[in-house]
């Protein structure tokens, strides 16, 4: 079984790489990719801690 | 280090590695298809999870959906395909350091602290979780107002593009 906080770390890491997108790109189709990036780092987060 | 680990493992650096190009990338169809191989990789760790629904609820929406729509955005927005485009904003170091500092600080909180208490309670194998979504998103003892308000404002978003693309 996985460890839950390899998980949340592995969301962690997507979630700040959406970050460094939403903050260091400039065109905004971009900046809406990097925004989707971090949703999915919260979606996973979100299955994790009920089920790990 | 069982097999599950490993293909955790192998999807974890796929997603990151995926994500990381659509962040850097400078093409943006080729931006858009890492965003799909990114987001598979989250539907495969929704299947990893035991969330099956949820997964194809990812590659329905996500990959059908977003990623289509973002690939239509860049091709309708009078970019060339292969036209680079003006990459990174020139705060990108002070960007990347505090996306830096921020997963540091979030794995050093989830390896330092104990496990958290936030354990589901263990269901009936028989207990029909789609069917209980189903009905909880449409019985109004449950969650049908936020449901009817959420089709509305996606109906209004509707109205309000085509309103605004309008000309006269």
């Amino acid at each position: 079984m996985i460890p839950l906080s390899w998980y949340l770390i592995l969301a962690a890491g997507i979630f700040s790489i959406g970050l460094y997108g939403v903050l260091a790109r400039k065109n905004i189709i971009a900046i809406l990719m990097s925004i989707e990036l971090m949703l999915t780092a919260i979606n996973i987060n979100l299955i994790a801690l009920p089920s790990g | 280090m069982s097999l599950v680990s490993l293909l955790f493992l192998f999807t974890a650096v796929l997603t990151c590695g995926a994500s990381i190009m659509v962040v850097t990338t400078k093409n943006m169809v080729q931006a858009a298809l890492w965003l799909v191989l990114a987001l598979f990789g989250g539907a495969v760790i929704f299947v990893l999870l035991q969330a099956p629904y949820i997964a194809v609820i990812q590659v329905v929406v996500y990959i059908g959906a977003i990623a289509v729509l973002v690939i239509f955005a860049v091709m309708l927005t009078r970019q060339t395909e292969g036209e680079l485009l003006p990459g990174k904003t020139n705060q990108w170091p002070i960007a990347a350091l505090l996306s830096a500092a921020l997963f540091v600080g979030m794995a050093y909180f989830y390896l330092s602290s104990p496990r958290t208490a936030l354990m589901a309670p263990v269901l009936d194998p028989k207990f029909d979780l789609i069917r209980e979504l189903g009905q909880q998103l449409v019985s109004p003892n449950g969650y049908v107002l936020p449901f009817e308000l959420a089709s509305i404002l996606l109906l209004a978003a509707l109205i309000g593009s085509i309103v605004v693309a309008w000309r006269k």
